[in-house]
């Protein structure tokens, strides 16, 4: 079966006022249906631009891709226009932003909200609303109303019915990114984009909201791109991840070979990074050293100037991804004696 | 929702009692010889003696004040002398007329200058946006009482397209008079005619009144439009799939409208007091044309009024406008 | 230690310097300023350069009444044979000299009733606030007129009239400002010197706010006009043969259409000098406030 998302040696300037920034820096990822990928990294690393260039919502003028694909079950999205995008926002690419407060509008009823994006969505597929396309305004409302309901249903808001005539500011945090959800579900897409969903929120709702997610994945046969900054979060929910370090991918695979047997030095070090019951007072181990500008970036692995392993020559060229242990991708030439000088 | 509007009436008491004072304080204590304004300048020195006492000037100040607010309940605004009726009498027969006028104009103003602002906003920074600003600018340096001298020049006195002034042509009969609007009661008759006519007298003074506004509202709602569409819940609303048509027209409209609401509340109070000029050029019959009348005339008691009447009249629209805005960003009701 | 003066003057010279440079970058704050430059120029030297004095002291020539424009009239004669031009030069010293005077009559005033109610505060401020208020309740022309009415007839009522319903802008700008300066540490460091609640008012906050209620000032000049042409347009104010823009415009009302140049020039003084205004004080507001950056 043909990968749902498939993006190939992904390469992104920003242009800015103190020059161009080369932040994606071929990026390679596929996500297949059934799959839910943690996009990891820390801030600035590219992980939501990422996300953003899927559904080519970063504006052209200061993003400039350079190379690469993104195909979605074989179509290129690079290459499509902005009204061609649009038919597959919403529709066979669903996103969730990170703040609940401000990403629903305040000054309309959540129910409206929904219905709008599910009418939109059924303009290219009755099927979700399961109303002929041929019915009047007022049928197709009455089915997009039902269909909202539902998926408040779905996501698990009390009084689903009742509440679609409520405003934003009348539900709390949880509860809008629940209908959040509800609104990037709601046109039934194959790919779901998660930038950062529960960052805003409390530890409790939180792995509420990680569940929810979870849930749907199989009822909706999607692929679930999930980035965070949090580890604890891939770790609890994906079953996939990959690591990124400035606008390079470091190490992919699934999530129990990467987060339990890591290779990359920066996986590395990221994990060791996190404080267990057993680490003593004093003992928190950071990572010395800071991002690269990605104005001037360093020549080769961008890794390089924090790395324990640098050698000579990981400053020549970007390593590129290759397999190792585990079903993994791996993005470094050392990797073999790093495993020998570790396991010593 | 109804609790919102009592309290919003409820705050408007103190302002009408300060209106009040200030308004007899302008009538009573400011230097200047108010008994021999009010008498006209012809009367004699007995007349003025008698008239001083009559309006109890040799009262303490607090019972001269309290006789002003019991007249003012029993709606006694004193007497015109040019007119010799009531003032009171005087400023409801002209009230519609002006109303009338400050109504059509805000219309016009709304209607033309919320879209032009989203249109300028979404198409921000190519040459008509530009051109627009300037213009607007303009608009806004552009005194009334020319610019309906302009606009009576150029549409009634050379192209000849609509009427000079008045609200009607001297040889047709108003309509029964209901709402003292020319248009509704025109309509009320059944009187087509009379309407179309009423609304080709209304254009000019309504153009020339709203000129300003309309430039203001532009530049407003072009600068909240232009806030709204970089807020998240529009980008969260691209990315779902919504076609920017919608986006505009719907949600970024309604939003955006909402913060221009409270600057048309305000131009409400600078258009009642611009009739004054407006009316003039136009031979409107409206509080202004008598106020101005009376001002020449040295007749004092109308322009007191007439001022007292405008300054309720602007307090009664903010709380209307401050019902709306809770119609519109239902969070308000509950502050 | 000592500074040399210049140190101490250096930045704030930096910042003037900086902000006449953003001035200069924007083409309609120039334009806005050559306007005002024009308008002055001729404010104070209109009456001197008019080609035909003569006539704007009431002198009359009734056999050139009512001429076309042309070169010896470039805006024509009125009815009583009176180069409009000199009328109009001549009018702008009157309109602008009353809207100059009604502007600064009524920045005075709000500054000091806005600088009282901010840093008195408590009841007084409270008075204050509401008075504020409900002067802003009563449109400006018309609270004018209603003065102007009681005052009686003449020029200096007029300006005084126009002032006394213009003070409740400068008046809330004022204590804003005030309000924000009470809590800075300069404040609390000319306390504990002992410096009198009068000198910390006079000598450390108001001088820092004098920065937007200049910008309010440039802002205003156009309205204030705007304002004293638009009484004068109904007859209150000057007596003829004082021309202003706003009586001349009035008499040319009654020689619509035959007669149109009457109207045009002051007319069209009104508006340039207006645009002038308002162009000059965006700019200036754009340079000297960066807070209200559109």
């Amino acid at each position: 079966m043909a990968a749902l998302l498939e993006i190939r040696d992904l390469h992104l300037h920003m242009s800015s006022y103190e020059g161009s920034a080369h932040v994606l820096n071929g990026i390679t990822l596929t996500v297949n249906r059934g799959e839910i990928w943690g996009l990891v990294g820390e801030s600035g690393c590219g992980k939501s631009l990422t996300g953003l260039s899927i559904s080519r919502l970063s504006p052209t003028p200061p993003a400039h891709y350079a190379a690469g694909q993104i195909l979605l079950d074989g179509l290129d999205l690079l290459g499509l226009s902005m009204a061609q995008m649009q038919k597959l926002r919403g529709k066979r690419i669903g996103m969730i932003f990170q703040d609940p407060t401000t990403n629903l509008n305040p000054a309309f009823r959540i129910g409206e909200q929904l219905v709008d994006v599910a009418l939109a969505a059924a303009r290219h597929d009755p099927a979700i609303l399961e109303c002929p396309a041929s019915e009047g305004r007022g049928v197709r409302r009455g089915a997009a109303r039902q269909l909202a309901g539902q998926m408040l249903d779905r996501v698990g808001i009390p009084n689903p019915q009742a509440r679609l005539d409520s405003y934003p500011h009348e539900f709390s945090g949880g509860m809008r990114q629940r209908v959040l959800i509800a609104m990037a579900l709601i046109g039934k897409p194959d790919l779901l984009i998660a930038d950062e969903p529960t960052t805003a929120l409390d530890v409790s709702v939180q792995a509420q909201i990680l569940k929810l997610i979870k849930a749907n994945v199989a009822d909706f046969d999607m692929g679930v791109l999930l980035i965070t900054h949090n580890l604890g979060v891939v770790a609890q929910t994906c079953s996939h991840v990959a690591v990124m370090y400035a606008g390079n991918i470091v190490e992919s695979g699934p999530v129990a070979a990467v987060i339990g047997q890591p290779a990359h030095p920066y996986t590395r070090a990221l994990l060791a990074a996190i404080p267990t019951r057993d680490t003593k007072r004093g003992m928190l181990q950071g990572l010395a050293g800071t991002v690269p500008n990605l104005i001037i970036p360093p020549p080769g692995c961008r890794f390089a100037t924090r790395c324990v392993f640098a050698m000579d020559a990981c400053t020549k060229a970007t390593p590129p991804l290759q397999p190792a242990a585990g079903g993994k991708l791996v993005a470094c030439i050392r990797l073999a004696e790093i495993e020998e000088m570790a396991n010593a | 929702m109804l609790l919102f509007i009592l309290r919003r009436l409820l705050m408007l008491i103190p302002v009408i009692i300060g209106l009040t004072v200030i308004m007899f304080a302008i009538a009573r204590l400011l230097p200047g010889d108010p008994v021999g304004l009010a008498a006209g300048p012809n009367a004699t020195q007995a007349e003025i003696a008698a008239l001083a006492v009559e309006f109890g000037l040799d009262q303490p100040i607090w019972v001269q004040y309290w006789t002003y607010v019991t007249g003012l309940m029993q709606g006694d605004l004193g007497t015109s002398l040019l007119t010799r009726r009531p003032v009171a009498a005087d400023i409801a027969a002209y009230l519609p007329a002006t109303l009338e006028l400050v109504f059509a104009a805000m219309a016009f103003a709304v209607l033309v200058g919320i879209p032009l602002g989203l249109v300028t906003a979404v198409w921000r920074n190519k040459w008509p946006d530009y051109l627009s600003q300037v213009a607007a600018i303009g608009a806004i340096s552009m005194p009334r009482f020319f610019l309906g001298l302009l606009l009576q020049l150029c549409f009634a006195m050379w192209l000849m397209w609509l009427p000079l002034g008045g609200r009607l042509p001297i040889i047709v009969i108003p309509p029964p008079r209901f709402t003292g609007f020319m248009t509704i009661d025109s309509l009320i008759a059944g009187d087509w005619d009379t309407f179309t006519l009423s609304l080709r007298h209304l254009a000019l003074p309504a153009i020339a009144m709203s000129l300003s506004p309309l430039a203001t509202i532009m530049r407003m709602m072009r600068a909240s439009t232009i806030e709204v569409m970089g807020q998240d819940y529009v980008m969260t609303a691209r990315a779902l799939g919504l076609s920017p048509r919608l986006i505009i027209t719907k949600y970024v409209a309604r939003n955006a409208i909402s913060a221009t609401l409270t600057v048309i509340g305000l131009y409400f109070g600078w258009l009642l007091g611009g009739t004054v000029l407006v009316e003039t050029v136009f031979d409107w019959p409206g509080l202004g044309l008598y106020a101005t009348k009376a001002i020449v005339s040295q007749d004092m008691m109308p322009v007191i009024g007439v001022a007292l009447v405008i300054g309720l009249l602007f307090v009664l629209a903010n709380l209307i406008i401050d019902v709306l805005y809770g119609v519109i960003n239902p969070k308000v009701r509950y502050s | 230690m000592s500074y040399a003066m210049d140190d101490l003057t250096g930045p704030r010279f930096d910042k003037l310097r900086r902000a006449f440079f953003r001035f200069r970058q924007s083409k309609l704050s120039l334009l806005g300023g050559m306007l005002v430059a024009l308008v002055l120029f001729f404010a104070i030297f209109g009456t001197a350069l008019a080609p035909y004095p003569d006539h704007i002291a009431g002198g009359l020539d009734t056999s050139n009444r009512f001429v076309a424009p042309s070169w010896e009239h470039p805006f024509g004669t009125n009815e009583l044979g009176q180069d409009v031009l000199s009328l109009v030069m001549a009018g702008t010293t009157v309109s602008v000299l009353a809207g100059f005077g009604v502007v600064l009559i009524g920045s005075v005033i709000g500054t000091i009733i806005g600088a009282i109610a901010g840093f008195a505060g408590g009841w007084l401020d409270e008075v204050l606030m509401r008075l504020t208020d409900l002067t802003l309740t009563i449109p400006g022309l018309i609270l004018a007129m209603a003065i102007a009415a009681a005052l009686g007839p003449g020029f200096g009522n007029m300006v005084i009239a126009i002032s006394l319903s213009w003070w409740p802008g400068y008046a809330r700008l004022v204590r804003g400002e005030v309000l924000a300066a009470r809590e800075e540490v300069y404040v609390t460091a000319a306390r504990a010197i002992g410096a009198s609640p009068a000198r910390i008012l006079f000598r450390h906050i108001l001088p820092n706010t004098v920065s937007p209620i200049i910008v309010k000032m440039s802002l205003d000049m156009g309205f204030a006009i705007l304002t004293v042409a638009g009484l004068g347009f109904i007859g209150i104010g000057v007596r003829p043969p004082t021309p202003e823009w706003g009586t001349l415009l009035a008499i040319s009302r009654s020689y619509m259409p035959e007669y149109w140049w009457t109207a045009m020039a002051p007319g069209m003084a009104m508006f340039v000098a207006v645009f002038g205004f308002n162009l000059l004080g965006d700019g200036l507001r754009d340079v000297l406030d960066p807070k209200a950056r559109r």
